[in-house]
């Protein structure tokens, strides 16, 4: 029988060497992107066309393309997410429905992203006859990213206390004023945090938009609504798969760089928003 | 069987602000305020004690019926509020609301300015900037706060002490300009100083406006109040001025409750 002490100084031991192996992977996963990324990466990657299908150039439209897509994707799913949580969160009395409401959004959560972009096919390609357009991508991360937007803002609405609720009905204010002066403004850090941390998602995602949305080669700015938009994702997708080239492989290094600097801001905005829009409540 | 009208008990007839015929509420299954008819004058401070649990709140809620949006609550009866009906002789609630003022235990400032905290029930959107201070100057030294606060109305309220944001809590009331106010333990969460405060403040607005408070506190009952109703498990034990509740009463639950001895009524 091993004595206790031998015993926490095993255990301790093992704690010690899996927090050594995950910390050794992390740093080079990150040390490989950024030594990788940095030899690609300069201001005239950024804003320069890309050619030889990507080998040479940089990445001008592919971050303008991820960009369209997530900007829209944001307009889109405001409405709908701050909808549903306001109606889930003031307008529904009965348990059961409300249980019903979290439960759809939980499931939908838990989607592959792949099946949305067969989705995008089947109904807006295949069923309304609609050709391949950067909307639909949009659309489709919008519909992808509305469960954490929706439970994000409804989260930070269950949060604010009955009292001051009562408290606005109490002076004479309608639901609906309410509403306005004091769920809104108790909740605008859930909505705006969930937005930020779905977008961060988005971003990175080439299997809801590949079959409707993004094109992998020689489209620039978008013209109308019925043409595809390239983006990172994709593009760093087309480069991996010439991997036998260095010069595309630098510049697929230089493309995952951007992507994930563009995460990197969009959570630490994320992580700010929470930390200063939330309110100064007493209670 | 009808219960018979409860009159007060050794007071004058006067107008009365608040009256409830036959008036009941329930949670679920369970009657909470039973059968109440019953008529609270106006003006003066009218206290509503009994033991915890005993419908109180209940009771205070139902006047400006800010308990409906509870699932399971219900009412039955009639409240008439200065003889309009509670129910439909209003043109809406928020109409209601704004004659009946309600101040809750814990205060509950908003997350904005104090003038903010104070306009925050003012409707009225064509009020001038001018006429709008004035109203936050006028609100606030009603509420004996103006001279604490006068040089910092752009301060968040939560600065403010919880004594303090109690008075906030009933100047962004007055600021409605209601007639009746309703108090629930209103110094139940602060220090005993800023509750002595409370109570001169309570004392200076009752000859403006009706006010119906609840509270534990038998003492304080004894300081402010000029009629006290008393209510255990849910039905009006005695109702009449405090000094008939204090020292006339023949009732002995009135007599024990009052005298602060334990009271299993
Ligand atoms: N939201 C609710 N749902 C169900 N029952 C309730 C609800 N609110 C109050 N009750 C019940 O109604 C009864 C009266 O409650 P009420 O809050 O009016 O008592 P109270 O006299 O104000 O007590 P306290 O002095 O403790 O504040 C209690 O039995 C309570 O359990
Ligand atoms: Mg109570």
């Amino acid at each position: 029988m091993l004595s206790r002490t031998v015993k926490n100084t095993l255990f301790a031991s093992a704690l010690r060497i899996a927090l050594f192996i995950s910390l050794a992977i992390l740093i080079f996963l990150i040390g490989a992107i950024l030594l990788e990324g940095f030899k690609a990466l300069s201001p005239s990657f950024i804003v320069s066309e890309a050619r030889d299908f990507g080998a040479a150039g940089g990445i001008r439209y592919q971050l303008l393309g991820s960009l369209i897509l997530i900007i829209v994707a944001a307009v889109l799913v405001v409405p709908f997410a701050l909808g549903t949580a306001l109606y889930r969160s003031e307008y529904v009395t009965s348990e059961k429905l409300g249980r019903c409401i979290d439960l759809t959004i939980f499931s939908l959560n838990g989607i592959p992203s792949i099946t949305y972009g067969l989705f995008g096919l089947i109904v807006f390609v295949n069923i309304l006859g609609m050709g391949v357009s950067w909307l639909i991508g949009s659309i489709l991360l919008a519909i992808m990213i509305l469960p954490t937007v929706t439970v994000s803002t409804h989260q930070a609405m269950r949060a604010i206390p009955n009292i001051y609720r009562e408290s606005a009905l109490a002076l004479g204010l309608t639901r609906a004023e309410m509403v306005r002066k004091v769920i809104l403004p108790q909740s605008l850090h859930g909505l705006v945090t969930g937005l930020l941390i779905g977008l961060a998602r988005a971003i990175g995602e080439t299997a809801p938009i590949m079959f409707v949305a993004t094109a992998f080669s020689g489209v620039t700015w978008p013209q109308s609504i019925y043409e595809p938009v390239s983006t990172l994702p994709t593009h760093i997708l087309a480069l991996a798969q010439q991997a036998t080239n260095p010069d595309a492989l630098r510049n697929a290094w230089g493309a995952s760089l951007s992507l994930i600097i563009i995460v990197m801001i969009l959570s630490g905005l994320a992580f700010i928003a929470r930390r200063k829009l939330e309110p100064q409540r007493s209670m | 069987m009808p219960k018979p009208e409860l009159k007060l008990v050794g007071v004058e007839t006067q107008t009365s602000a608040v009256s409830l015929k036959g008036f009941q509420a329930w949670f679920g299954e369970t009657c909470v305020v039973q059968d109440m008819t019953l008529e609270l004058p106006a003006n003066g401070v009218t206290c509503i004690v009994g033991p915890s649990g005993s419908g109180k709140s209940t009771l205070l809620r139902g006047l400006n019926r800010i308990n409906e949006d509870i699932s399971g609550y219900a009412m039955k009866g009639q409240v008439l509020i200065q003889d309009s009906c509670a129910k439909d002789g209003f043109k809406d609630i928020t109409e209601l609301r704004a004659k009946v003022g309600m101040v809750f235990q814990r205060p509950c400032v908003f997350p904005c300015s104090i003038k903010d905290n104070v306009l925050f029930g003012v409707k009225n959107k064509r009020l001038s900037k001018l006429e709008r201070a004035a109203l936050v100057e006028e609100s606030l030294k009603s509420a004996a706060l103006w001279k604490e606060v006068a040089h910092r109305l752009d301060s968040p309220a939560s600065t403010l002490s919880l004594g303090q944001q109690q008075r906030l809590c009933i100047a962004r009331t007055l600021a409605v300009k209601p007639d009746i106010l309703l108090l629930d333990e209103p110094t139940a969460s602060v220090d005993p100083t800023s509750a002595r405060a409370l109570e001169t403040l309570i004392k200076n607005l009752k000859d403006d406006y009706t006010i119906i408070m609840v509270t534990h506190d038998i003492r304080q009952t004894r300081r402010i109040a000029d009629n006290v109703l008393f209510l255990c498990d849910g039905q009006v034990i005695e109702m009449g001025s405090t000094d008939h509740m204090f020292s006339k009463t023949a009732k002995p639950k009135t007599k024990t409750y009052l005298s602060e001895e334990f009271c299993d009524c």
